[in-house]
């Protein structure tokens, strides 16, 4: 009797620290060097996660003061599965059209996009880029190949006079530590030298800026530099080249 | 070995935990176009199609009037480099020319049915072809153009809905004829000094480091390439004085240019001079005297016809093939009549077949001006099968000339003569050249000039005069 009793006392007890220690987690957001619990929930029942082919489900039972209020500057969601709403956004710039570019006598042909990203996920975001060919810049008779750096990505854009060549140099704050440099270097250091840091684009996504906090609700900026260029003793078809360029901002 | 209390409490935290770390991970992307347009242009004002210069990318070597991928009007969603798919828009044209064709292609960003006018005017006067079917893709090809002209054109595109009609003009220019021929020494004379020799005076072309001018004599026939006949003289001057000549004989001289940039020789200008007796009247009387005008009768085509016929072939060529280039736009011959600017070089080409070529021993052009007697060219065969052709150096003033184009089926003959007329005048500078010093049917412009200035001096006396 004794023992049937402390063990049903042994199961209040864990009952009861289970109920309550996501209250607590709740007043002070518990963390490790791994990972972040964002929110918790003191609730009697639900299913965390049910899927299907197509949907995601996630229920809890027995919350209470749920739902949406607002203010002139803020809307709140109360409850769980408010609080598991994360958001992000990308802002979606105008088409690029390079300088032009002698095809006879060579030259390079620069532009840029601005990618701006907002996100109140406390874990951050990532964004990456990619393009839809390889090599990505292509007429209908002749293409730039994609720019090799040597290792890291090149200080300097770099092109033989025999080559040509497409490239991109990402700048900002959130950029990757591989295109940071210390002024000569790239991959090292921690300076954000302008036109520099040179990279080829490839068909698999490139990690360019990361963020481990959210940044709402200024956001952050990702400027994406591309050069083309010919060299003086390459004779480059003429026409128009394209290229669709996929930017992906993913929260982490 | 976890005790049930404990093992309960490790199950709850981590249920407590899972529930509460639910994430998911949330990805937006966008994608932008980046375009780069490579434009093959050495700006050396030469156009060179072998390194992809063209009307459109290289206007500065291949002149054009405007530039077609600068529209004069664009959608109201901006330039066509970056336009949106839900605007109507013009774009990637792509155009090669030829001496009389042209073909450009281009693509909407919507489907669309377009129009295409041209004309030598912006008022595009030529014609208008007109699609059918909407689609993405578009094509045209102009046939029968003028070579080295100017034509203008406006694409009309129509989209399905009400969206507005986009505009888009612009301009090409065909290619030249290319000439083959150098051109030659212009003003050819041969004076005859007292005791029979030979004083031969030119004017050369602009001769560049390595040109020069060589001269040929034969007592027989006309040297009718460089390496025919006796070399009498090669340098760059614009005169020589032959030996004595041995009288009553007629000689013959070709003076050729040879241009050191092509390694080629101009097709020749050519005269003949009879030596008369040393007790000749006309000798005695004048110092010198001019006999390369008229040449010997047995050549002059426009006195004495072929008593020889020449084989079908031959006679059978017309002015059809005989055409006249002048800053590479053949001439048109209205009424047997071409008109020639002044001050310009003037080729002139003689297309046969081919197979012909090894029954034709030599072609000949003859000029014939009532004051300036006959100037005379050879014309060479070039590296096209079945042209040859010759460049005369610039003509200098109006005036009406008869030519025979003389396809020598063998020397002296029996040879086939194509006539015709050429009218010098319009514009041009005036640089000298062949007809020079035979122009005044009436007054040239300085003697013009002087008669105007003497008018008004007269008029002003007169004034001053009566008012005293």
């Amino acid at each position: 009797m004794a023992k049937r009793f402390l063990f049903q006392r042994s199961h209040l007890f864990a009952i009861g620290f289970g109920i309550v220690f996501p209250v607590l987690a709740l007043a002070a957001m518990m963390q490790s060097s791994g990972y972040e619990i964002q929110t918790d929930s003191l609730n009697y029942g639900g299913v965390s996660l049910s899927t299907t082919s197509e949907y995601f489900l996630g229920d809890t039972l027995g919350e209470l003061g749920t739902g949406e209020s607002n203010s002139t500057d803020y809307i709140m969601g109360a409850g769980f599965w408010q609080m598991q709403e994360s958001y992000i956004s990308i802002s979606s710039p105008s088409d690029i059209s390079l300088s032009s570019i002698n095809g006879v006598t060579g030259g390079a042909g620069t532009g840029q996009a601005d990618w701006h990203v907002v996100t109140d996920n406390e874990a951050g975001y990532s964004l990456m880029i990619k393009a839809n060919q390889s090599p990505a810049l292509q007429s209908a008779g002749d293409s730039f190949a994609d720019y090799t750096p040597v290792g890291d990505p090149d200080f300097t854009f770099l092109v033989n006079s025999s080559d040509s060549a497409f490239g991109f140099s990402p700048e900002g704050e959130d950029i990757s530590t591989t295109y940071k440099d210390n002024g000569s270097i790239c991959n090292t250091g921690a300076l954000d030298t302008a036109d520099a840091c040179w990279d080829g684009l490839s068909t698999s996504d490139k990690l360019i800026s990361a963020s481990s906090t959210s940044n709402q609700p200024h956001g952050a900026t990702t400027t994406v530099k591309f050069r083309a260029e010919s060299g003086s003793a390459h004779i480059q078809t003429s026409g128009t080249y394209t290229t669709s360029i996929t930017v992906t901002a993913v929260t982490l | 070995m976890i005790q049930p209390v404990k093992r309960v409490m490790i199950i709850s935290a981590c249920l407590a935990l899972l529930c509460g770390s639910q994430a998911f991970a949330y990805t937006y992307s966008d994608s932008v176009d980046v375009s780069a347009r490579v434009a093959n242009c050495n700006s050396n004002t030469i156009c060179e199609p072998e390194f992809g210069e063209n009307t459109f990318g290289c206007p500065v070597d291949c002149p054009v009037t405007t530039t077609p991928e600068e529209p004069s009007i664009t959608p109201s969603g901006g330039p066509l480099t970056s336009y949106s798919s839900a605007i109507l828009g013009i774009y990637g044209l792509a155009a090669t020319t030829t001496t009389n064709t042209f073909a450009l292609s281009w693509l909407s960003s919507l489907p669309s049915t377009s129009s295409f006018s041209w004309g030598l005017t912006s008022d595009y006067e030529q014609g208008t072809l007109s699609e059918i079917s909407a689609s993405y893709d578009h094509q045209v090809q102009l046939y029968s153009l003028k070579p080295g002209t100017v034509y203008f054109y406006r694409i009309l595109a129509r989209g399905f809905d009400a969206s507005p009609t986009v505009r888009y003009e612009g301009s090409f220019i065909t290619q030249k004829i290319q000439v083959f021929s150098p051109a030659n020494v212009s003003n050819l004379q041969a004076l005859l000094t007292p005791d029979h020799q030979l004083n031969l005076s030119w004017s050369n072309p602009s001769l560049a480091r390595g040109d020069y001018v060589r001269v040929l004599e034969s007592d027989t026939f006309y040297p009718v390439d460089p390496l025919n006949g006796k070399i009498i003289y090669e340098g760059r001057g614009e005169s020589f004085l032959t030996e004595k000549l041995t009288s009553g004989v007629t000689y013959y001289f070709a003076v050729f240019v040879y241009h050191q940039a092509t390694r080629q020789f101009s097709s020749g200008q050519i005269t003949s001079v009879y030596v008369p007796s040393i007790s000749s009247p006309q000798i005695n009387q004048e110092n010198t005297q001019v006999f390369s005008r008229p040449i010997p009768l047995g050549v002059n085509p426009f006195l004495i016809p072929s008593s020889l016929k020449s084989r079908p072939e031959i006679s059978n060529l017309t002015n059809q093939n005989v055409t006249f280039i002048q800053d590479g736009q053949e001439l048109p011959a209205i009424s047997g009549t071409v008109s020639v600017q002044r001050g310009l070089p003037l080729t002139v080409r003689v297309a046969v077949d081919p197979m012909l070529m090894s029954q034709i021993e030599t072609i000949i052009i003859y000029l014939r001006n009532p004051s300036s007697g006959l100037t005379s060219y050879v014309l060479q065969a070039t590296s096209e099968p079945g042209i040859y052709e010759g460049t005369l150096s610039g003509l200098s003033r109006g005036a009406s000339y008869e030519y025979a184009v003389s396809v020598y089926q063998n020397i002296p003959e029996p040879r086939h003569d194509i006539r015709g007329t050429l009218l010098v005048g319009g514009s041009g500078t005036d640089q000298g050249g062949i007809f020079s010093n035979t122009l005044p049917q009436g007054l040239n412009d300085w003697l013009f000039l002087i008669f105007v200035f003497l008018l008004i001096f007269l008029i002003i006396a007169w004034s001053h005069r009566r008012s005293k």
